[in-house]
């Protein structure tokens, strides 16, 4: 049980990492158009 | 019913506005976010209304705008979007590259606090499951460094992700009316400081995890809102704006034949000097310069007959310039003239009706909710402060009134979003629930049911063909816009003609005279074509005209009517819901021949417009309620004595200021379409408050006995709002 006071610790500072990398994926512009790229994958016009 | 929406008078204010230094008026409209109901409309719009200079303010909530009236020398515009801003609101002057930008970081923000939120808020029921699973057989130094770390991971929930919250409910308060803001406000300080009291005495139960699902949850359901009334908006704009391509003949300077260019009518600024050709339509709103003008506004304001107009006149986008060629000063850009005609509509009675409401919530369901939980607290007390703190919380977060605060206006601003999806236009909401228990339906029978169409040519001169009389009768035809110039535009012949016209001189309710290809012909009525040439006056009915040239007349044209493609089927359809009859001011045996076709009955004698009205009334008092369907030519009496008035016609009709309900595509198929989606509205929105109630009902005494905790209530709380937003979703918004 002992290693759960290391643990416990490193989960928050890797909850932190998770934030910044969600910070900068949103801000980034990440999260915007999800229906587009998803819909281009099946999209046969594209072809050249 | 008498409110008059169009607004000349505003137009003519904003166009003097434009030109006269002197005129000290001028209009905006802008975009308003984060408005969650009625209410917040209601209070942006008194905020403006106090600010001096500010002479008229209106805030619609279903379509997000502030449109404002105010003096540039005493307030300007930055001072009126910053009051905006310190509200808790965001606004942005109206163009679309910042409406963008502004979408596009409200998304982000939705998104970052709504992950950061539910990031935190799984973490934190990870450190709170030991507990659950171990109880007393846990290491005892383990439970302090569990709780502890979950208090550092609640403190982003609380600090960064519930900021909105505290704004909202700081408006609140200033606003004197408790909200659902307020509620949600109450219930995390009142479990956050619970938890940390009982963290540092060392006994008694936490509610981080129950907190931060709480606002995680929230958000969640606030986003969702956000992106639903987003895509409201967009259908909104797309109808308003139907972007045309058309163009329209700039000019600088004095004189009209120099520095004259043709440009896009989306890049008219108010100002800019323009030149309307005979039989085009004004673009934008604007003001004429030349001397005098006669438009046709039949579209506009259902006033057949061709209006005249002084220099200095407003005059509406889409009026037609029936006479010569005329010059005008736009006062609007197109998108400002569209949005006028189309977004009159939020307007009238809509807005006391879902106020009404919204003081419903704050004034009894949020006192009774607080009184409740104080209650709740007190009474539990002497079995321990600890277990009464709990019950209470329960209370607060599992009744927050988001779902009944959202009930009304999220199946509004659906309903809105839909019908103008299908191009139908809802000027009254007050109209919905009539539309759905009516059960007679009275309907206009010319531009409604019929339209006129051409019979046949007679009597044509030996020296012309019938293919020759054809085009040159749909090109005399060509640039104007009445039902019948419709009829006659159909006859040309498939084949190019390689006609060209010049000089285009309309003669209200007489007919037309023009040049083609060098020779002026004239195309009207037999008194107005005799003043080209020297025929005999003959016998003519109404439905009688002639083309003629200076050497005679041509041929002869015979009129009759014809069903608009779907009557039958309206008419069907409406039987099935009451009964059907035409009201129709033409020839009796005309009518009947209709109704004789249609199948069914029409109102006898040739009623005029007042007796139509009385008809209404008839059968009003006979107990039904009563649609009245038309054109809106010479309905306007019947119009507003009738439970609901239905218009027919071109997008430009939404000006029309009797109707509750305008179909601004041609098809008749919208207006049975209409009344299916007002039924289904009205189901949507009383399943709403059903199950809003309900909810409130069952959960509030469940929570008071302790049968929820308030990690449970939190998750009560966030699927009732989603129920009621989900079930929104079943009105379909068209995709364009």
């Amino acid at each position: 049980m002992e290693s759960l006071f290391i643990l416990i610790p490193l989960a928050l500072v890797l909850a932190v990492l998770i934030a910044v990398a969600f910070w900068w994926s949103t801000t980034s512009g990440q999260f915007e158009n999800l229906e587009e790229e998803g819909r281009s994958v099946i999209d046969d016009n594209d072809r050249a | 019913m008498s409110n008059q929406t169009i607004t000349v008078d505003d137009l003519h204010d904003a166009g003097l506005a434009a030109i006269n230094v002197q005129a000290t008026t001028t209009t905006r409209t802008f975009d308003v976010f984060d408005m969650h109901c009625a209410a917040c409309a209601s209070l942006i719009e008194d905020k403006l209304r106090d600010y001096q200079g500010v002479i008229r303010a209106r805030v619609h909530y279903s379509t997000q705008r502030a449109r404002v009236s105010f003096d540039p020398a005493i307030v300007d515009e930055e001072r009126l979007l910053s009051a905006i801003d310190d509200l808790g609101y965001s606004a942005s002057a109206e163009s679309s590259r910042s409406r963008a930008d502004i979408v596009k970081r409200q998304r982000r923000r939705h998104i970052w606090q709504f992950g950061l939120a539910t990031l935190c808020a799984m973490q934190i029921m990870m450190l709170t499951l030991p507990r659950f699973l171990a109880g007393t057989e846990m290491e005892p130094e383990l439970g302090p460094l569990l709780d502890w770390t979950a208090l550092v991971l609640l403190l982003p929930v609380v600090f960064v992700c519930s900021r909105s919250f505290y704004r909202g409910a700081l408006r609140e308060i200033r606003m004197r009316r408790p909200g659902m803001d307020m509620a949600i406000v109450l219930g995390i300080v009142t479990a956050l400081a619970g938890s940390v009291w009982h963290l540092v005495v060392g006994t008694g139960a936490l509610y981080f995890d129950s907190v931060a699902m709480f606002v995680a949850l929230l958000l969640g359901v606030r986003w969702l809102a956000w992106e639903q009334r987003e895509r409201n908006q967009t259908a909104i704009q797309h109808a308003a704006g139907s972007a045309t391509t058309d163009t329209v003949l700039r000019f600088h300077g004095d004189r009209c034949d120099e520095n004259t260019h043709a440009v896009a009518i989306s890049t008219v600024q108010p100002g800019d000097r323009l030149w309307i050709r005979t039989g085009e339509a004004m673009p934008v709103d604007c003001l004429l310069e030349s001397d005098g003008a006669v438009c046709d506004e039949a579209l506009l304001t259902g006033e057949s007959a061709q209006v005249r107009h002084a220099a200095g006149e407003a005059l509406i986008a889409g009026a037609i310039n029936c006479g010569g060629a005329i010059t005008v000063r736009a006062v609007a850009t197109m998108d400002e003239s569209t949005e006028r005609r189309l977004l009159s509509l939020a307007d009238d009675s809509e807005k006391p009706e879902t106020l009404a409401l919204a003081d419903v919530v704050a004034r009894y369901f949020m006192p009774t909710l607080l009184a409740l939980a104080s209650l709740t607290f007190i009474v539990m007390l002497p079995g321990g402060a600890a277990l009464a703190l709990e019950r209470a919380i329960a209370v607060l977060i599992i009744s927050c009134p988001c779902a009944l605060a959202l009930a009304a206006p999220a199946a509004q601003a659906r309903t809105f979003a839909g019908l103008l999806s299908r191009g139908i236009v809802l000027r009254r909401v007050a109209a919905l629930e009539r539309l759905e228990n009516a059960d007679f339906f009275l309907l206009d029978k010319t531009g409604t049911l019929t339209t006129p169409s051409l019979v046949s040519l007679t009597a044509l001169r030996a020296d012309f063909t019938q293919t020759q009389a054809r085009n040159l009768i749909s090109i005399l035809e060509s640039s104007a816009n009445h039902p019948l110039s419709t009829a006659l535009r159909a006859v040309a012949s498939s084949e190019p003609s390689g006609l060209n016209v010049h000089d285009l001189q309309w003669t209200p309710g007489e007919g037309v005279c023009g040049t083609v290809n060098g020779t002026e012909y004239r195309l009207g009525r037999a008194g107005f074509v005799h003043g080209l040439t020297h025929f005999p006056r003959t016998e003519s009915s109404q439905e009688h005209l002639w083309l003629a040239d200076s050497s005679g007349p041509i041929c002869g044209i015979e009129l009759g009517e014809t069903l608009r493609p779907g009557a039958i089927e309206l008419v069907a359809e409406l039987k099935r819901r009451g009964s059907v009859e035409i009201l129709s001011g033409d020839h009796e045996d005309k009518t009947n021949r209709i109704a004789e076709l249609l199948g069914v009955q029409a109102t006898p004698g040739s009623p005029t417009p007042e007796k139509k009205a009385m008809r209404v009334k008839t059968l009003q008092q006979a107990g039904h309620t009563v649609v009245m369907i038309g054109d809106g030519v010479n309905d306007s009496v019947g119009f507003a004595g009738a439970d609901v008035a239905i218009a027919v016609g071109s997008a430009a009709d939404a000006t029309r200021a009797s109707a509750d309900i305008v179909c601004t595509t041609d098809h008749l198929s919208t207006i049975s379409e209409s009344i299916d989606y007002a039924a289904r509205a009205q189901r949507v929105m009383r399943s709403n408050f059903a199950w809003a109630i309900a909810y409130n009902l069952i959960a509030i005494p469940f929570a008071i006995a302790g049968f929820i905790n308030p990690l449970t209530a939190s998750f009560g709380m966030a699927a009732s709002s989603a129920m009621v937003m989900l079930n929104v979703m079943r009105l379909d918004v068209r995709n364009a």
